[in-house]
């Protein structure tokens, strides 16, 4: 029993050693850039050190400003006009993926969630073509437009998992009892899917706010959004890296996802349950 | 009433036409001209033939094929291992959890700077190598190429731990407990009741995994921008430097073709075998 017992705090503090050892890994890159933006700059080229021995609060002051603070409110639209695009659009097309058989339906399907696989720096050039032609290159709309071409995929694949838990039958009984399609999603199904509501904002808004390719290749000055503000500091020429500018700039650039996880896990875990069926 | 539910997925068919038929034909048209120079030419097949014999594209081809064997098997394993020994309750593993789910949330280029600090020079990778006496340095191919490999599996393990975590907790208590009451090893549990569980997930992981390691190009492009020399680029990155770097707009428009037909045909084939070739919309 004693044995038993010895192993199973052993196992444990294993186990423990373990955890923290994990949340080490994880965090300490994370740390490390906070801080760095906190450093003066001599100290973050001259020495390693793992606080800032005085706080500089030059880099986040400078994030309230000028193009920075342009990139922010940028990238905050795109991602806000994004979710209210996308979310309606994928809601229905995933219902009636998942309602309705007609000719074709999984090849078209296929082709929709060829559209999140396929790499997106095959589109580049002829975005930057087109957009120049029509007036598009460098404005809000037409990152926006860009990035429906991922999001709208993922997003209907998504909807369609949690979808495909609500029984059919509901549908009928609700059509026989003399419901639009409109009434009926706006007193019973949307309630029911809030789940996958929550789920699927979540994923635009991640998409739309972590993508760079395009923000990069397709805008210029006006509409740069923070990850395109990024690599401005990383890719000046015959600069050098602008480290604490970067290290501010990332560390925003974490903050909407550090709140994402805190209030949405528990949704984030479920959202992928029922993708079982792929 | 006539079932005309359907009509409801032309919003995002109207959006995805403009979005992907449109550009698609864009490039299949330059891939047969010479796009950026002035008199408009039809060069017929001839930018295909040139990708097809250029060496750096195969290199990429081939660097961008091993990385993806990389990361995926170290990326599979080890997000399988943290969901089998995160899980259940307390703070602790709630903690835990949510700080390895975190970086598939932080922005590609966050993350691709967040590694530029750990490994620039005095930095506290080459620091702690220095404890060794090992020196590292991102100049050199080797080390470049390992930590963009490194790079990619703190950021995504967090993908394969997701969705397998998710997976995980589906799986019936009963089943474990009968599974104890019969006496089955360790092994025999894993093998005939966690895994059947995880398996769709399992699938879905693997897939996005590899298609998604197939077009990596942020963090490809902060890290090591290719470098040094041409030992880390891979085919995204390529394509871009050729597209709109260098302004070879046939060659990369037929190179951007060869590459989608690639990815989707590699989707297809791994759809059909993971479904058993029932297609996605298994009814």
């Amino acid at each position: 029993m004693m044995e038993r017992e010895a192993k199973h705090t052993i196992g444990k503090t294993l186990k423990i050693i373990f955890y923290l050892l994990v949340l080490f890994i994880f965090l300490f890159p994370i740390y490390f850039m906070a801080i760095t933006a906190l450093k003066s700059r001599s100290e973050i080229e001259t020495q390693t050190t793992f606080y800032p021995k005085k706080l500089n609060m030059k880099n986040f002051d400078a994030m309230t400003k000028g193009p920075w603070k342009r990139a922010i409110i940028n990238s905050l639209v795109v991602c806000i006009t994004s979710v209210v695009l996308c979310l309606p659009v994928s809601f229905l097309a995933a219902y009636a993926f998942s309602r309705t058989p007609f000719m074709g339906d999984t090849h078209l399907y296929f082709w929709l969630i060829t559209n999140r696989m396929a790499p997106a720096a095959c589109f580049i050039m002829p975005f930057w073509a087109m957009y120049n032609n029509i007036g598009l290159f460098d404005t809000k709309w037409g990152l926006l437009l860009t990035y429906t071409l991922f999001n709208l995929p993922l997003s209907i694949w998504i909807w369609m998992s949690f979808m495909e838990a609500v029984p059919k039958e509901i549908d009928d009984a609700a059509f026989l009892d003399g419901f639009t399609v409109w009434r009926y999603f706006g007193r019973v199904f949307i309630p029911v899917m809030k789940p996958g509501l929550i789920t699927v904002a979540v994923f635009i808004w991640m998409f739309s706010w972590t993508e760079m390719m395009f923000a990069v290749n397709l805008t210029a000055v006006a509409s740069k959004t923070l990850p395109a503000q990024l690599t401005v500091t990383v890719m000046r020429l015959g600069y050098g890296v602008d480290w604490g500018m970067a290290a501010a700039g990332g560390a925003i650039s974490i903050i909407p996802g550090i709140v994402l996880v805190l209030f949405t896990k528990k949704y984030l875990t479920r959202g992928f349950v029922p993708l079982r069926r792929l | 009433m006539t079932d005309r539910r359907y009509l409801l997925i032309f919003p995002a068919i109207i959006l995805l036409i403009f979005n992907s038929i449109f550009p698609t034909l864009v490039v299949l048209n330059y891939s047969f001209t010479e796009p950026f120079k002035a008199p408009y030419a039809f060069e017929g097949v001839q930018n295909f033939i040139d990708v097809l014999h250029s060496h750096e594209w195969w290199e990429a081809f081939r660097r961008n094929a091993l990385f993806t064997g990389l990361v995926l098997s170290i990326e599979i394993p080890i997000g399988l291992v943290f969901a089998l020994l995160i899980r259940g309750k307390g703070k602790l593993i709630d903690t835990v959890s949510t700080v390895v789910i975190l970086p598939s949330l932080i922005p590609f280029v966050s993350v691709g700077i967040l590694w530029r600090l750990m490994t620039k020079s005095g930095g506290p990778l080459p620091l702690m190598f220095s404890w060794f006496g090992i020196k590292y340095s991102l100049m050199t191919a080797k080390t470049a190429f390992w930590t963009l490999v490194v790079m990619d599996a703190w950021h995504w393990i967090s993908l394969v731990f997701l969705l397998l975590s998710a997976s995980l907790v589906t799986i019936p208590d009963v089943y474990y407990t009968a599974a104890r009451i019969d006496g089955s090893t360790k092994w025999q549990t894993f093998r005939f009741i966690t895994m059947p569980g995880i398996k769709y997930s399992l699938i879905v992981v693997l897939l996005l995994r590899i298609i998604d390691s197939f077009k990596l190009f942020d963090e490809n492009f902060i890290l090591t921008g290719g470098g040094p020399g041409r030992s880390t680029e891979l085919l995204s990155y390529f394509l871009i430097k050729k597209g709109i770097q260098e302004w070879v707009g046939g060659f990369a428009a037929a190179a951007s073709i060869i590459y989608l037909v690639f990815v989707i045909l590699l989707c297809f084939i791994l759809i059909t075998i993971l479904t058993k070739g029932k297609g996605m919309l298994e009814r």
